[in-house]
C-alpha cells in the first residue's frame, strides 16, 4: 500500500453530476432570492443594526470599565512564533527564525539576529539568555551581547522548557516510517551542567506548560500500546514534583497552553475555553467571560502576571451589511484581564484579527494578532496597563 | 471572491471546483453517499445565506473543508441520526479493489480521517492542516502518526514513509 494506492482509491469518491446540477441551481434560485429581499429589507436592517449597536455598547458598559490602556502598532511580516521581555523590552522570534527587539514609544521593531533553530519551533527566555534547539544541538544565546555557548549535542534534540535553573528537553527516536514515536525527557541543570533523564524513553509525549520551583505541570499523552496497536490512552494534565521524584494525574483534560498561579493551573482546554484545575483537588472550573455565549467563542491565548489573568478571546459575530448594503461576514477579538483575587473582568483592547500571543510585565500588555483572514502580517498591540 | 451576493458564474465555479474534494470528506464521516451529498449541499446554501469575504483561494478552500466537517460532527451528533437504521458503508463510488482500502479508513476513529485525507489526498502541510481543524501542529502530527500506524497494520504495510 502506498500513497498512489491511496490517492487512486479516493480519487473514485467524486460528486455526482446531478448533485452538482441540483446544487448549482438551489444556491442560484437562493442567491437571487435574497437579493430581492436585501432591496425590500434595507431600511428594516439599518434599524437591526442600530439596536443591535446598541444592544452590544450596553452589554460592553458591563465590562468595560476604566480603560487604562493606549495602543500602538507594528506591522510583523512574517508571525510572531515566541514573545518575552527583557530589561524592560519585548523580544520576539519570527517564522523565518529572526530574533528581534520591539521599541514599544514607536512600534518599530528591529532584527537582532538570526537563530540556527528547527523551524517554526518556540525559543525560550530565562535571565537574560535564549534556548533553543536547532536538532542537533542545545544552544544559550546571551540577548545582551550575542554570545553563544553550545550546551548539548545529540540528535532530534527538542527544548521543552526552561525555569528554576533547569532546561527541560527531549530526544525524539523515530519509527521505521520515519516518524517520531518514542521520546525520552531530560533535566539539564544550567548552572551544574548535570544532566538526567526525567522520563525513559517510551511513546509517551509530554507537553511542559509551566514550572514553578520543583513543580512541573503538563500535558500528556500516554498510549496503551498492545502487540504494536494503540488501543487506547491515558492523557490529561499531570503534575510532575521533581522534589518527590513522583508524577500524577490531576485530570484527563488536555491543555494547549496554561499557567500556575496560586495553586490552580489555568488553562485553555482542547475545546478551547478557559478553565482553572485545583492541584489540591483536581477540580475544573470553566472561568466565565465576557462574550462567552457568542458563537464560536474561542480562548485564543493567556498569560499570567502577579494575580491578573490575561486571555485573548474570539467569536464569530453575525454577518451584517456595509455602508454598500452588502452581508459581510466578520470576526471578533478582545483581550481581557481576569483579577484572580476579586474575579473582576475588563475588556482591554478589542482587536481586528486574532491575539495569538500574549505577553506582560504588569505594566504593558502585548498582544500579537494576526493578519486577518488569517496569515502571518499581524501587529503587536501596545497596551499600557495601570 | 469578494462579492457579496455571488454571480451565476462564481456559483458554477464553486460548485465544480469544490464538490469533489468536499463529498469526499463528507464521505468520510457520513458513509453514505446519499448522506455525505446532503452535508455538502447545506455547506453551499450556508455559503449563500452567509455570504463571506474570502481573501484568498486558499482561504476559500480552508472554510468550505472546516464548514463541511463540522457540519458532518453536527449531523452524526443528532439523535434520529444515531438512532436510525444504519445501513452497511455506501461502497458504491469505488471497485471491490479499491473498497478494501476505503473500508479500511473508514474504520479509523473519526479525528483521523479528516486529517488522513487531508494529509496525504488534499497534499496539506500539518502546519497547514493545524490551521484548518484548529488544533495544535503537534496534536495534528501526533494523530497523523498514529493513524499512519493503525492503517499499517490493517493493511499490513505502509502507506508512505513520511
Amino acid at each position: 500500500m502506498n500513497r498512489d494506492i491511496l490517492k487512486s482509491a479516493i480519487d473514485e469518491i467524486k460528486a455526482g453530476e446531478e448533485f452538482k446540477k441540483r446544487v448549482t441551481n438551489l444556491m442560484i434560485e437562493k442567491n437571487n432570492s435574497k437579493a430581492i429581499r436585501k432591496k425590500s429589507f434595507k431600511g428594516l436592517i439599518t434599524a437591526a443594526a442600530f439596536f443591535i449597536m446598541f444592544g452590544a455598547i450596553m452589554f460592553s458598559k458591563k465590562y468595560i470599565t476604566n480603560l487604562q490602556y493606549k495602543i500602538e502598532g507594528s506591522s510583523i511580516k512574517n508571525g510572531i512564533n515566541s514573545m518575552f521581555i527583557y530589561d524592560g523590552r519585548l523580544f520576539y522570534t519570527d517564522y523565518k527564525n529572526v530574533l528581534y527587539n520591539f521599541d514599544s514609544a514607536s512600534g518599530k521593531s528591529k532584527k537582532q539576529s538570526k537563530i540556527d533553530i528547527t523551524n517554526r519551533v518556540q525559543v525560550f527566555h530565562y535571565k537574560g539568555c535564549i534556548y533553543y534547539s536547532s536538532g542537533s544541538a542545545i544552544y544559550e544565546k546571551s540577548i545582551k551581547d550575542g554570545a553563544l555557548r553550545k550546551l548539548l549535542t545529540g540528535e532530534n534534540l527538542g527544548v521543552s522548557a526552561v525555569g528554576e535553573d533547569r532546561l527541560y528537553y527531549s530526544i525524539g527516536y523515530k519509527d521505521k516510517l520515519g516518524g517520531f514515536s518514542e521520546f525520552e525527557y531530560h533535566i539539564y541543570e544550567l548552572s551544574t551542567k548535570k544532566d538526567r533523564v526525567l522520563f525513559k524513553r517510551s511513546h509517551n509525549m509530554w507537553y511542559i506548560m509551566d514550572v514553578k520551583g520543583d513543580v512541573v505541570i503538563a500535558d500528556a499523552y500516554m498510549p496503551i500500546v498492545e502487540n504494536d496497536i494503540v488501543v487506547g490512552d491515558d492523557a490529561g494534565t499531570y503534575i510532575i514534583e521533581l522534589n518527590l521524584g513522583a508524577y500524577k494525574k490531576i485530570s484527563s483534560m488536555r491543555a494547549l497552553q496554561g499557567c500556575l498561579a496560586q495553586g490552580k493551573f489555568y488553562c485553555i482546554n482542547n475545546s478551547a475555553q478557559l478553565c482553572s484545575i485545583s492541584l489540591e483537588d483536581g477540580k475544573i472550573t470553566q472561568i466565565q467571560l465576557p462574550y462567552m455565549d457568542k458563537k464560536g467563542y474561542m480562548v485564543d491565548s493567556i498569560t499570567i502576571q502577579g494575580d491578573t489573568l490575561y486571555a485573548g478571546v474570539h467569536f464569530d459575530s453575525e454577518s451584517k451589511h456595509n455602508k454598500e448594503g452588502q452581508f459581510v461576514y466578520d470576526e471578533e477579538s478582545y483581550a481581557i484581564s481576569i483579577d484572580l483575587k476579586t474575579g473582576k473582568k475588563s475588556i482591554l483592547k478589542k482587536a481586528s484579527s486574532r491575539i495569538y500571543k500574549l505577553c506582560t510585565d504588569g505594566k504593558i500588555l502585548y498582544a500579537y494578532e494576526s493578519g486577518f483572514p488569517y496569515n502571518e502580517k499581524g501587529n503587536i498591540n501596545v497596551i499600557k496597563l495601570k | 471572491m469578494n462579492e457579496s451576493l455571488y454571480t451565476e458564474e462564481y456559483i458554477i465555479e464553486i460548485v465544480k471546483k469544490y464538490s469533489d474534494m468536499l463529498v469526499r470528506i463528507s464521505f468520510f464521516y457520513m458513509k453514505i453517499r446519499s448522506d455525505a451529498e446532503d452535508v455538502v449541499q447545506d455547506v453551499f446554501l450556508k455559503l449563500i445565506e452567509n455570504p463571506r469575504k474570502f481573501e484568498s483561494y486558499e482561504h476559500e478552500k480552508a472554510w468550505l473543508i472546516r464548514t463541511t466537517i463540522n457540519l458532518c460532527k453536527d449531523r452524526l451528533k443528532l439523535y434520529w441520526f444515531r438512532k436510525r437504521t444504519r445501513l452497511n458503508d455506501d461502497h458504491s463510488y469505488t471497485t471491490p479493489e479499491k473498497s478494501e482500502v476505503i473500508s479500511t479508513i473508514m474504520e479509523l476513529p473519526l479525528k483521523y480521517r479528516s486529517i488522513v485525507l487531508l494529509f496525504y489526498y488534499e497534499g496539506y502541510s500539518i502546519s497547514e492542516i493545524s490551521k484548518i481543524l484548529h488544533l495544535k501542529e503537534s496534536t495534528v502530527g501526533s494523530q497523523l502518526h498514529r493513524a499512519r500506524k493503525m492503517l499499517k497494520i490493517k493493511l499490513e504495510e505502509g502507506i508512505v514513509d513520511e
